[in-house]
């Protein structure tokens, strides 16, 4: 598997070939991008948040994680890129398994080809939306040109441009991240995970602290994108609609382990309901 | 009835205190007591005082308006001017890695972090005219040792402070930019500084209004500046030019006060 995707220069496409310029190398389709076996997931000496959860999910699949609060949903998404070490079982990401052992740069390679969209953008706020989205390229070699707009180069500004505009958004490039609304920075959010040109999106609930409109709006942005970049995406959500609306695949955890796993097709809400109520 | 069942519950209005803190009251109280009576000026030592007070104030009036020797203490601000202006950049440059690796959490180096904390603290505890002599018999009488006192009062005072302003800085992008596999220091160039920045800032001009004050009084122990001026002026009796260098130092340190408080309101 290729890890890393080597495109045209945005700059120059014209806004219908910008889906195409995001689109990550071709890869074999359907290929397994993460597989965990028996993960077991303790801090310190407490009870276990995963308990021998195992999940496989390939390539171009959109997959919601939903489970009640403290299932462990969180964990198992900073567990798959290393923010989190597996205390048993194993994690195998795009056919590297993670370990204890892994450096940073490791870590910092694998984050690579992963786009991470947290709860809360974690935008930094005095910066415009075009810096925060170039901060997207920090992880890459001379990365330290995307500190600030002001320093990178052409055609790293051209790139983000173009995510902005995937997220519609290009005309609030120049404003300061506080100006933004609370949908506007999460598809910023999104727009920095996009320039990285992932292989997986990861989401912790995206949709958790906006209004039901611009949760919708944040989900439908992210939705596109997958679909239309063929990128494989995995966001945990409390919304049963958005789980059903937004992934073709549904898996629940609750009490650290899988209790559901089923095409959103074959569910209904009222499944997904007992999960958090039964 | 009713009144008296809720005055009843009411907390009393003084705490009751333990034999321990009541000792301890009585420890501070007659610490306190022993040290004015002590040290403190008597009644009769301040009323023989204030004719003495009253003479050597007629003594500075008027204040000397020499043209040559106000174009000296001119000469002098300005010195004192660069004594704080260069102790203070070179203070705070020094200051921004000395915080990063003492701020928690923040430090590339968790193991090593008490170390540079340990720096600062003792170089904010030894009060600056110490520094000043310790310069003096270093470097040599002047500007320089001045310069240098100022430095390393900016890094004890900037160090602290920065330090705290990194801790403070919003989490939530510090993570973001780590699941990005940011580096340490892109992490702190690219979040931490970003939003601990108007609170640096805050803390650079309270430095530089510190440093001006602080260069004035450098010169009494021979650390270039006004002061060494106003030292002359009272060991030669001028009280006229020490009043005219008094009224300099105090329009230098307003007018800097007045401007770096406004720049702070813009900042805000």
């Amino acid at each position: 598997m290729p890890l890393s995707a080597t495109k045209a220069d945005p700059g120059k496409l014209k806004p219908a070939e910008i889906v195409d310029a995001l689109r990550p190398a071709p890869t074999a389709r359907g290929e397994c991008l993460i597989a965990l076996s028996d993960v077991v997931k303790a801090y310190g000496n407490g009870k276990p948040v995963l308990n021998g959860v195992s999940i496989s999910v390939h390539e171009g699949e959109t997959v919601a994680l939903i489970g009640p609060n403290g299932a462990g949903k969180s964990t198992l998404l900073k567990t798959l890129i290393g923010l989190n070490e597996a205390s048993a079982g194993s994690v195998t990401v795009f056919g590297d398994t993670l370990s204890r052992r892994d450096g940073r740069r490791q870590k910092a390679r694998l984050r690579q080809q992963i786009g991470f969209v947290f709860q809360h953008h974690g935008l930094v706020m005095r910066l415009s939306a075009l810096s925060n989205v170039l901060h997207g390229k920090l992880g890459q070699k001379g990365g330290w040109r995307a500190l600030h707009h002001s320093i990178a180069p052409t055609e790293w500004r051209a790139e983000a441009m173009t995510a902005l505009t995937t997220v519609r958004l290009a005309d609030k490039a120049g404003d300061r991240a506080d100006q933004l609304s609370g949908g506007q920075a999460q598809r910023v959010a999104i727009a920095r995970a996009l320039i990285r040109k992932p292989l997986l999106f990861i989401a912790d609930e995206p949709s958790a602290s906006l209004d039901p409109a611009a949760g919708h709006e944040v989900m439908q942005t992210f939705a596109d994108i997958a679909e239309k970049t063929k990128t494989t995406l995995v966001f945990t959500t409390h919304d049963m609609d958005h789980a059903l609306s937004y992934a073709r695949r549904v898996i629940a955890l609750k009490n650290g382990r899988i209790c559901l796993d089923a095409e959103s097709r074959d569910l209904r809400t009222r499944d997904l309901e007992a999960i958090f109520h039964g | 009835m009713a009144d008296h069942a809720i005055t009843r519950d009411a907390p009393p209005r003084i705490r009751s205190i333990s034999a321990l803190q009541f000792t301890a009251f009585v420890v501070l109280a007659a610490i306190v007591i022993a040290s004015i009576s002590q040290v403190a000026p008597s009644g009769e030592r301040l009323a023989n005082a204030a004719p003495r007070m009253g003479r050597l104030v007629a003594r500075m009036l008027p204040p000397e308006t020499d043209p040559a020797f106000l174009w000296r203490v001119m000469e002098r601000l300005i010195e004192t001017f660069q004594i704080a202006i260069a102790g203070t950049v070179i203070g705070i440059v020094i200051s921004l890695p000395i915080a990063w690796m003492s701020a928690r959490r923040i430090t590339p180096v968790a193991a090593t972090a008490f170390l540079f904390k340990g720096l600062v603290s003792f170089f904010r505890t030894v009060p600056d005219l110490v520094w000043a002599l310790v310069f003096v018999a270093s470097v040599g009488l002047g500007a320089a040792a001045g310069t240098m006192t100022i430095i390393v009062d900016t890094i004890g005072f900037c160090g602290r402070f920065f330090a705290e302003a990194m801790e403070d800085a919003d989490k939530k992008p510090q993570e973001a930019l780590e699941a990005i596999g940011a580096s340490r220091f892109s992490v702190l160039c690219g979040a931490v500084i970003p939003d601990a920045l108007p609170s640096m800032v805050n803390t650079a001009l309270f430095a530089l209004e510190k440093a001006v004050r602080s260069s004035v009084v450098l010169g009494l122990v021979g650390a270039g500046g006004i002061g060494q001026e106003l030292k002359v002026a009272f060991d030669l009796f001028q009280y006229r030019n020490a009043s005219t260098i008094i009224i300099a130092i105090f329009i230098v340190v307003i007018v800097m006060e007045y401007l770096t408080d406004r720049l702070r309101a813009k900042l805000a």
